[in-house]
């Protein structure tokens, strides 16, 4: 009930449909832009100005980095998605009123979760459409679009784990989606900055980045050692945030 | 049975509720006066259980605050100032969000709670608004539904802080028949600065000046007003205001 509680809030308002319009568009277009980019490529072969050798896949050429965008849009869609939820919350006052009801503090966190991981697994989902599509077409094993779709899945809930655990720290929703909106630009910009530094802090800061884990689930390859990584990131930052809101709701 | 001992609330180093301590007895229909800031509504809030008490013990039913919190707050139905609503919900919706979070602690089953809300609904007079959002409400109907809200669940104590703001005389009438049909095993605290409702309403009245209890009485034994100076010490200027010089004039 605290779940459909946070999805009416988000699904109720124009914003959600002006951000998710906005999300799906821009995928879109870069999805245009790289399918047009691998026509190209195979006019080209047709034209006999490449070779069969030269000639990538649909796999390599459209799939894989059309995947790799919609998950740098997570860096701005999700930080959105909380300050929506965010600035609603503080405009009803609602975390006030739920304090008085007999529920746990952690179901408040994570029934926000879970309904904010829907809703972008929705968006997500329309998203990654064309990808399917495409596999089916191309006869490209559709197991890859598959490893895509929950590598984004797996990285959004990461990112939305951050943003929670955040919400508890910083009040006001304007300065929470900005530190939100950094932090997640760093972490994307990671494995740069460990080629930068190099040494043991290169490896390091190279292990702590999701860009190199969803990189290999974008290329169609899932192991445990992603799906580790992402569970024990996100339920760590979740517990972050139940920690936090409980001595809210004690020492408010 | 509701026990307070010794509560206080800090809000930094200022202090809101200073070692109050009250015990009430079921059926009590208590009314909380006091000034602005005087800490009406961070007893009822604390009471509610939205936050901690800096210190102090308070056992309701014979379960301990801070030993089962959600059990303890499963015992009080509290109505805000200002009613909350979470979420994007209709009356129903709202109705049913409160009814099933309640439900996860007294069981009832689904056919129980829909006829309990039904039941509710037509008693509020708010069967015809069943399907607007809580939030395009007038401010009648808002008070009407976070008492619906309060009240669901048939709490052991009511809580209502400031029930009568914003209303219009037939609204208040309303509002008092509502309160006055509460059964008579459940302590009711109503926060007021209407003496006139408080007369009407309440058995007893606590007054609260600058976080201190000064005045813990039944209503029948203030009929002399000097009485009351004498022994709680009350400024003229807090008795004007609350009405105590009407009321004992109007009793003599």
């Amino acid at each position: 009930m605290l779940f459909w509680k946070d999805i009416s809030l988000w699904w109720r308002t124009s914003t959600a449909y002006i951000c998710g319009s906005a999300f799906l568009l821009t995928s879109a277009y870069f999805f245009h832009a790289y399918s047009n980019s691998y026509l190209q490529r195979v006019e080209q072969y047709q034209a006999g100005f490449l070779s069969e050798s030269d000639l990538p896949s649909i796999r390599d050429m459209v799939i894989e980095p059309y995947l790799e965008t919609v998950g740098f849009l997570l860096v701005f869609l999700v930080p959105i998605l909380l300050l929506r939820m965010q600035s609603e919350e503080q405009e009803t006052r609602a975390t006030t009123f739920l304090f008085t009801l007999p529920v746990r503090t952690s179901e408040l966190v994570y029934s926000r979760f879970c309904a904010a991981l829907l809703t972008i697994s929705v968006l997500l989902l329309i998203g990654v459409l064309p990808v399917f599509v495409l596999s089916f077409l191309s006869s490209t094993p559709l197991s890859a679009a598959a490893a895509g779709f929950i590598g984004l899945i797996l990285v959004s809930a990461l990112y939305l784990s951050i943003g929670l655990a955040g919400t508890h720290l910083i009040p006001s929703p304007v300065s929470l989606t900005l530190v939100h909106c950094t932090t997640l630009f760093m972490l994307y910009f990671l494995p740069a900055l460990a080629y930068q530094v190099g040494g043991n802090i290169g490896v390091l800061l190279e292990l702590l980045s999701p860009v190199m884990y969803t990189e290999m689930l974008f290329k169609g390859y899932c192991s445990l050692n992603q799906l580790v990584y992402f569970l024990v990131g996100t339920l760590c930052f979740l517990n972050i945030a139940s920690f936090l809101k409980h001595k809210i709701r004690e020492w408010a | 049975m509701l026990s307070i001992d010794s509560i206080t609330k800090y809000y930094g180093d200022v202090i809101a509720l200073s070692e109050m301590s009250t015990s009430l007895q079921a059926g009590d229909v208590v009314g909380l006066v006091g000034l602005n800031g005087a800490g009406k509504s961070t007893l009822l809030k604390g009471l509610a259980g939205e936050f901690a008490f800096s210190q102090g013990k308070i056992v309701c039913h014979g379960i301990c605050r801070d030993a089962d919190p959600r059990a303890y707050r499963y015992l009080f139905g509290y109505q805000p100032e200002r009613p909350f609503f979470p979420g994007s919900f209709t009356v129903l919706e709202f109705a049913q969000f409160i009814s099933r979070i309640y439900a996860r602690v007294d069981g009832l089953s689904a056919r129980e709670r829909n006829s309990r809300i039904e039941e509710y609904l037509d008693r509020l007079r708010l069967s015809s608004f069943r399907n607007a959002f809580c939030h395009e409400l007038s401010q009648g109907e808002q008070q009407r539904t976070a008492f619906l809200g309060a009240v669901l669940h048939e709490p052991k104590v009511l809580l209502l802080d400031e029930p009568f703001n914003g209303l219009d005389p037939r609204q208040m009438m309303e509002f008092r028949d509502m309160i006055s049909q509460s059964p008579r095993e459940r302590i009711t605290i109503l926060s007021s600065h209407l003496m006139s409702e408080v007369q009407s309403l309440c058995n007893r009245i606590l007054i609260l000046d600058k976080g201190e209890l000064v005045v813990d009485q039944e209503l029948s034994s203030l009929e002399d007003r000097q009485l009351v100076e004498d022994h709680f010490a009350l400024s003229e200027s807090i008795s004007e205001k609350v009405g105590l010089k009407s009321l004992s004039g109007r009793n003599r």
